[in-house]
């Protein structure tokens, strides 16, 4: 908490001043939250620090960051992998594979629950959503495709 | 005698769909409720972005229901499971789940729902027929008191909300710090934009909902993931007919707990930040308090459901009295109810019951509506509702909530950077959760922070004498004294505690 309150500090001070000089500048606000907040935090570390010192406890956390780096990681890694195969690939494909190793990751086993949900399930997302609510689709990078032929018709044929 | 909610009823019943979306996010709100993990703000946030196609009226009431049907539908797993679906359950399974031990769980549910829509109806009422006389008086308040009402809901969330003060403080002010990332509102200079261009609209409210109410819970149940193929059993139902409905003795033992429980839940729920969870249990601890000898307190007492579900479905209306008289949320619901009147550019204030009157009113509509429905729904479905919970998996439904929440934060803008975002602050509540810091505070802050900084420096361009200006209003005074008392108090408490933890 402290170095993200550093963080915004620093990015506070770059604020620039305002040329017509109407009321309050713009970094005052930024800065006294920075200020309040750095100040709590030291009064936390501070709190935290005695009551660690006066019941003998130091860092425990080793269940705590076996769950960390054993699922929480895995599942952000899936997250983030995801933005990078939109990029790649569009939506579709990068949906099955996600969902799939999401299920997977989720305890789920089988080609029931790993192929045949995610490849059904992403197709109905993809239609409902891109085909229906006519969202965009992200371009890719490797694999380009243009949807419109597909839910232009489809659009026609349901009569919207 | 002519009221507007009669402009409001006729409102809300000449629109099919206005009537469509209370029926469908009073159905939603209620299995949101009952399915454990999933609450009603990880619900509501991803029903937003859908919000931006609705029509204003629709949008609101479906958000407003959703609130509202899952504060009754968290008691359902917390009588039949032991279970709280939401938070605000859990003083319900104290005495609902041995109550579905004895196979009574017919008369606990039966008796939910009675307390929940007699609770509800109260608070609606409240809220109907006091929040435009209140907001007569708020509406002549100027910016010096206006930023004394967010000081003080800022000091009254950090410090109430969560079992810490110093992290519920931090809570907040982290919450107006990525609030006024963006272009500066009177300069139009970038704050805290990291030079991402993306960042200069500021950081979506959508996103953020997402990030750490729906993407922060899935890694909290990845994490647990001991939990996850926990079997729920449905206990056995007791032959006897008079178990299985609230006979009219039960519930004449139950009306003056369920009275008493309804106006603490409404003061409560007028206050900003402290909510429906505080609300059921000092109401669940004021009857047992007040017990007679022939109760049977921890061993399954029929009054104990009435008094928490009393309790916690009266605070869903009273809170929306600070936020329509004074933008001030009651709570994350109705923080998210905000959200969708700003998403719909509707000014939250006193105002809005002279510039948007048949909208708000319509809006009051659809709470009796929604009252009625998911008392019906209620009644008679929470038994299926129950069986079905017990059949679907908490290891299947997260990674639908995660395709779903995806695409749901793409959907507004067609962009993956908040898709990125909502990672991030996905990470961000995982932390929150995990170290006891206040989401909700985090959330009403973040909603709360450019109003309160617009505020401020509104007071200071009127003022002669610089920040002396908020000593000069003797109503901006009261509220600085009240912020100042409830830290003390706080700080207090927490010292008086400390020799026994």
């Amino acid at each position: 908490m402290l170095v993200c309150t550093a963080i915004f500090y620093a990015a506070a001070l770059e604020i620039e001043e305002d040329p017509f000089g109407v009321g309050m500048e713009p970094y005052v606000f930024p800065m006294a939250i920075c200020y309040v907040l750095g100040a709590i935090t030291v009064l936390l570390l501070a709190v935290s620090a005695r009551r660690a010192l006066a019941e003998g406890l130091f860092i425990g956390g080793s269940q705590e960051l076996r769950l960390f780096f054993g699922w929480v990681l895995p599942m952000s890694g899936i997250a983030f992998a995801y933005l990078g195969l939109i990029n790649l690939f569009q939506y579709l494909l990068p949906t099955i594979v996600i969902l799939s190793a999401t299920l997977a990751l989720f305890g789920n086993r089988g080609v029931k629950w790993l192929i045949v949900i995610p490849t059904g399930a992403s197709l109905v997302y993809y239609v409902v959503f891109f085909g229906i609510f006519r969202l965009l689709e992200p371009t890719g990078i490797i694999l380009q495709y243009d949807n419109f032929f597909i839910f232009g018709a489809m659009r026609k044929f349901i009569g919207i | 005698m002519y009221h507007p909610i009669i402009d409001g009823l006729i409102t809300l019943f000449s629109s099919g769909w206005a009537v469509f979306y209370a029926i469908l996010g009073t159905a939603i709100g209620l299995i949101a409720g009952a399915t454990p993990g999933l609450t009603a703000s990880a619900a509501i946030s991803m029903i937003i972005p859908l919000s931006f196609y609705l029509e204003p009226l629709s949008a609101l009431i479906f958000v407003y229901t959703i609130g509202k049907s899952a504060s009754f539908g968290g008691s359902i797993p917390a009588i039949l499971f032991n279970t709280p679906g939401t938070p605000q359950a859990s003083a319900t399974q104290i005495e609902g789940y041995p109550l579905t031990k004895q196979g009574k769980q017919g008369k606990a549910l039966k008796m939910a729902v009675i307390a929940s829509a007699l609770g509800d109806t109260f608070s609606e009422c409240l809220l109907i027929f006091g929040a435009a006389f209140i907001a007569v008086y708020t509406a002549r308040m100027g910016p010096p008191e206006i930023f004394a009402v967010y000081c003080t809901a800022f000091v009254i969330i950090g410090s109430v909300i969560g079992s810490s003060m110093i992290r519920g403080l931090i809570s907040t002010l982290l919450g107006i710090l990525l609030s006024i990332i963006g272009l500066d509102p009177i300069s139009s200079m970038p704050r805290l934009t990291f030079d991402v261009n993306y960042l200069e609209t500021g950081i979506g409210l959508v996103p953020v909902l997402l990030g750490v109410f729906v993407v922060s819970e899935i890694f909290v149940q990845i994490a647990d993931r001991g939990a996850l193929g926990a079997e729920r059993m449905l206990s056995k139902k007791s032959d006897r007919p008079e178990d299985n409905y609230v006979t009219w003795l039960d519930f004449k033992r139950c009306i003056p707990v369920m009275m008493k429980s309804t106006g603490m839940g409404t003061i409560i729920g007028m206050l900003p930040g402290v909510g429906a969870s505080a609300a059921c249990f000092v109401a669940y601890a004021e009857a047992k308090r007040s017990a007679k000898p022939e109760d049977k307190w921890d061993k399954g007492e029929i009054k104990g459901v009435a008094a928490a579900e009393a309790a916690n479905n009266s605070v869903s209306g009273a809170n929306l009295i600070p936020l329509l008289t004074l933008g001030i949320p009651g709570s994350v619901a109705a923080a998210l109810l905000g959200g969708v009147f700003l998403i719909h550019g509707m000014n939250i204030g006193p105002k809005i019951f002279v510039t948007e009157r048949d909208t708000i009113y319509g809006l009051f509509a659809s709470g009796l509506l929604c009252i009625a429905t998911y008392f019906v729904m209620g009644y008679w479905g929470s038994g299926v509702i129950g069986r079905i919970i017990a059949k679907v998996p908490v290891r299947v439904i997260y990674p639908f909530i995660f395709i779903t929440s995806i695409v749901a934060v793409y959907a507004l803008r067609n962009t993956l950077f908040d898709v990125g975002m909502m990672f991030v602050f996905g990470f961000v509540g995982y932390f929150f959760k995990r170290f006891d810091y206040s989401l909700p505070a985090f959330i009403i802050a973040f909603i709360l922070g450019p109003g309160a900084e617009r505020a401020l420096r509104q007071a200071l361009l009127l003022s002669q004498d610089g920040a002396m200006i908020f000593l000069e209003r003797p109503m901006a005074v009261v509220f600085i004294l009240l912020a100042i008392v409830v830290v003390a108090v706080r700080i207090y408490q927490t010292l008086q505690r400390r020799p026994d933890s």
